[in-house]
């Protein structure tokens, strides 16, 4: 009986130890390296999500690519809302500062992005939530970089930046 | 025979400071990202309540993030965001008003702003010398990054930060109690 608790209390405190150990490690690599998510809404159609609520998208999203806020224009990024701190929102990159770009039904009809911001787009038109309802967004603001589909396996793929051509800017300030 | 002997201790201990290495590095990272982090505070914006003594004598703060993990904050509170121009910049401002609040703002581009859902107004203690709302305009939540709870250094300052509204500030009509 001594011997069974012994071993009982060994093996609980070896349990403890690995557990105390993999729970921050997990946590900081999911925080800063990568993490996955499962894609909601249609605002991203076709380009994910194009099966609708049958089979959302699972994503790849890179945290530590953009963990010097080094986003291009075309790169499909996950961003906090500004509206509503506790919800992602996944979105295109469409403009950096100082582009100036024609709005689709924003309250101005021309927009030059502010220093420290960017303007994202859901290819949906019309059924996305974003720039064109909330703004330029703070880069402080910005969750990850998708860079991979995951799931499912008919649709695996990497997530290439790609500018609509209609969308480029009026004018840009950096190349 | 010593040699061999003094060879594998030597390794023991590379061992052992490696495991301890792995570990202690996520678990510290962990606590000051999502627990509480010091952080010395630049800038005569927060004057007097922060930084009186100029440069000669930066305050050292406590800043919590666990007590805003649900960005539950309070007017009054000061706090530490991501600046809305400069996203590798923290600054430390006050929070004046929340969603839904409608306050006179002063030097700013709309003489009164009703705070849009998930946004706060900051302002800095310290009127004319302050990077604020009154400059970029509401923040979203979302930067929020902690709430300054405690001055550390020097000692002759050690206090818990109360929140504090100043009268002269306080919301024309406010949406929330």
């Amino acid at each position: 009986m001594a011997q069974a608790q012994g071993l009982g209390k060994r093996y609980i405190k070896a349990f403890l130890k690995g557990f105390f150990v993999a729970v921050p490690v997990t946590v900081t690599f999911l925080d800063r390296v990568a993490c996955v998510a499962r894609v909601e809404g249609a605002s991203m159609q076709p380009s994910l999500n194009p099966g609708g609520r049958q089979a959302s998208d699972v994503v790849l999203l890179n945290h530590w690519s953009i963990r010097n806020y080094d986003v291009q224009r075309g790169d499909i990024v996950s961003l906090v809302s500004p509206r509503n701190p506790e919800q992602k929102i996944i979105k295109r990159v469409i403009a950096l500062e100082g582009d100036i770009i024609k709005t689709i039904g924003y309250k101005k009809k021309y927009v030059k992005v502010p220093h420290g911001h960017i303007w994202v787009e859901g290819d949906h038109h019309g059924h996305s939530f974003d720039s064109n309802a909330f703004g330029p967004v703070s880069l402080g603001l910005l969750h990850a970089r998708a860079t991979h589909i995951l799931w499912p396996p008919q649709r695996w793929q990497k997530l290439q930046p790609m500018l609509p051509p209609e969308r480029k800017p009026l004018h840009r300030e950096q190349e």
